[in-house]
């Protein structure tokens, strides 16, 4: 069976019932909330290191997971989100936490004029345009040192508590994943699903792909915005190296193809393991992470292209059925 | 009178004029070496690979190694790597790119898979370069090349004319070969039709290998290149893939003669970009020219036609 084959099929028998996905998202999001109060610093910014990368990873599979056009440009979207904050903060005396969100939104209406552009191409173009995208939002906000501080990045004169940020990133974090639920379950994901087996027949039957591309896909970049500002104002200080980082888009596409690229829980479950195993080993051997991960990538894409969750799936199946 | 018809004054003269086509020409240059070598194996295989910018970027640090640790002039590397990295264009056919065709049922699944597949390779070859080479800017300059030569009144490095002339070379000698030899015409009949060409006798299987090996000896050439004449980091190969597909999409995916006119046209109007808007804007003006080109031309200036 072909590979994109083989992810179709799974993906139906990987379906949950409703009422436990949603049961499941709620008891996660009010652990999430909750832990900051238990545990040390050090494991709180590993949390939201792992709230963070899931609402990366389940809003670019919003748009390429379940669209099937596969986007390395996302992280300009969480960019531009990033320094939209930062530069309100340092120019704008409002209350921060508005702040958050409406540069986080600002980060979307100001790539609609790109979405508008790339969401009619062709699944190679369309890839090779997003991924021109982020690497020119890096140079730019290199560039214009003026508003953004070059290289050296900014600092944001504002110190909210840091308590409530993790919060709004606990909400962003469950809000993405009840989207993305939501989606699979309703007409909506089903047209996003035809549109990755054929396009054309889509069309056919009178589903405007087009629409419903460019709709997920700002919807996709608003979280990715949204996610953006919160965590600027959490780490206080970002570069144009930290938010527009190439290595920020792997992550999420990343942490979408180990728990399954297309699913609801794919990309929360990929991205636990990912930032855990990075949590642990980055610091210690910098390239080597980057290696064996790339390595990895390769080997799973090409033998178990469905992901961890399908692949447990299976091997438990087999397992009971001995 | 016809004071409307006056040329707008702006600062330019022929010392500018001749500064920036230079500039142009050896961005293009450049560009086209590394723009062909991706579009060498889209067209044959439809494979697209991220991890292409990896070979400039050993290219320019295996020039640099073998000068510091030998003393050899790069010039001389660029065809001592070239044997080299043909080797490692066919092993990575043989490890991962015929792996995905194997895998893969049509050209569109063949596209989306080595994007994802080469995105691994990307992370793979870009650390192994950083565990060996590190994260610091290097440059290097050797006895001919760093010697400037007036030319109608700008200072242009010998280093810049070399550039220039050897990957105009290098793409003459590919039309040459994609023209005038049996294997070139058995490549671009692949290109046109896999199973045609098949069915004609034509081993699509040893296309395959030739066409990554070709593909990236090219970007090793230009790794080299880039090296002599420009400051570089392990970076160096990931911003100059992003040029080079717009190259590649600018003038039509599959298309050859498309890439080569796509990566000049970037390397000319990065150049204008400069002129009007600063370097600052420089990119972004390629990337919104692109842009705009894409959305009334959705398959590049010549896509449909071929070579």
């Amino acid at each position: 069976m072909s590979t994109l084959g083989a992810i179709r099929s799974k993906l139906d028998t990987t379906a949950i019932k409703d009422q436990y996905a949603i049961v499941a998202i709620l008891v996660g999001l009010v652990f999430f909330m909750l832990v900051q109060y238990i545990v040390n610093q050090y494991i709180v910014s590993v949390f939201f290191g792992i709230m963070l990368t899931i609402t990366l990873a389940s809003s670019w599979n919003l748009f390429s997971g379940y669209t099937g056009y596969l986007s390395f440009g996302h992280v300009g979207f969480f960019g531009i989100g990033a320094y939209s904050v930062g530069v309100l903060a340092m120019n704008v005396d409002f209350n921060i936490y508005i702040m958050v969100l409406a540069g986080g939104a600002l980060g979307m209406i100001l790539s609609l004029p790109l979405i508008l552009v790339t969401i009619r191409l062709s699944g190679v173009y369309f890839a090779i345009m997003m991924f021109a995208f982020a690497e020119i939002m890096l140079e730019m906000a290199v560039t214009l040192d003026d508003i953004t501080g070059g290289t050296s990045g900014m600092v944001l004169s504002i110190s909210p508590s840091q308590e409530t940020i993790y919060l709004l990133m606990a909400i962003l974090t469950g809000f993405t994943v009840l989207v993305s639920l939501l989606a699979s379950r309703s007409s909506f994901g089903l047209a996003l699903k035809a549109i990755r087996d054929d396009e054309e027949v889509v069309g056919s039957v009178g589903i405007n792909s087009t629409k419903f591309k460019a709709i997920t896909l700002s919807l996709s970049a608003l979280i990715q915005g949204l996610a953006g500002g919160i965590a600027a104002a959490y780490w206080i200080f970002i570069s144009p190296n930290s938010v527009f980082s190439t290595f920020l888009s792997i992550d999420m596409i990343m942490a979408a193809i180990l728990g399954g690229i297309g699913t609801v829980f794919g990309p929360v479950v990929g991205a636990i393991v990912l930032v855990l195993v990075r949590s642990e080993t980055q610091a210690s051997y910098p390239y080597i992470f980057g290696i064996l991960f790339g390595l990895l990538l390769m080997i799973i894409v090409l033998t178990i292209p469905e992901g961890i969750i399908a692949y447990v799936k299976d091997a438990v199946e087999r397992f009971s059925a001995e | 009178m016809f004071d409307w018809m006056m040329p707008i004054q702006l600062d330019f003269s022929h010392a500018l004029l001749v500064q920036m086509l230079v500039g142009g020409l050896v961005f293009g240059s450049i560009v086209a070496l590394i723009a062909l070598g991706l579009n060498i194996i889209f067209g044959v295989m439809n494979v697209i690979n991220i991890g292409h910018g990896e070979f400039v970027m050993f290219g320019a640090f295996g020039s640099l190694s073998l000068y510091q640790i030998f003393g050899i002039h790069p010039i001389i590397s660029l065809f001592l790597l070239a044997p080299l990295f043909f080797v490692v264009g066919i092993l990575l056919h043989y490890l991962l790119i015929d792996r995905i065709i194997e895998k893969s049922d049509s050209q569109e699944e063949i596209e989306l898979i080595s994007l994802l597949v080469t995105l691994g390779l990307f992370l793979f070859l870009n650390n192994l370069g950083r565990a060996i080479w590190g994260t610091e800017t290097r440059s290097y300059s050797v006895a001919p090349l760093d010697t400037t030569v007036s030319i109608g009144g700008a200072n242009i490095t010998y280093g810049r004319i070399f550039a220039v002339m050897f990957s105009i070379a290098a793409l003459v000698v590919l039309f040459l070969f994609m023209t005038r030899t049996e294997y070139g015409s058995a490549m671009r009949a692949t290109v046109q039709n896999k199973n045609l060409a098949s069915s004609r006798g034509v081993n699509t299987n040893r296309i395959y290998f030739v066409a990554l090996g070709l593909s990236t000896v090219l970007a090793g050439f230009a790794g080299g290149i880039l090296g002599m004449i420009f400051p570089f980091t392990v970076n160096l190969g990931f911003e100059y893939l992003i040029f080079a597909f717009l190259a590649v999409i600018l003038g039509g995916m599959g298309d050859f003669i498309g890439s080569l006119l796509g990566a000049y046209i970037l390397g000319i109007s990065g150049q204008v970009g400069t002129f009007f808007f600063g370097t600052e804007f420089q990119n972004l003006f390629i990337f919104i020219m692109v842009a705009l080109v894409l959305a009334v031309k959705p398959n590049g200036i010549l896509g449909g036609s071929s070579l």
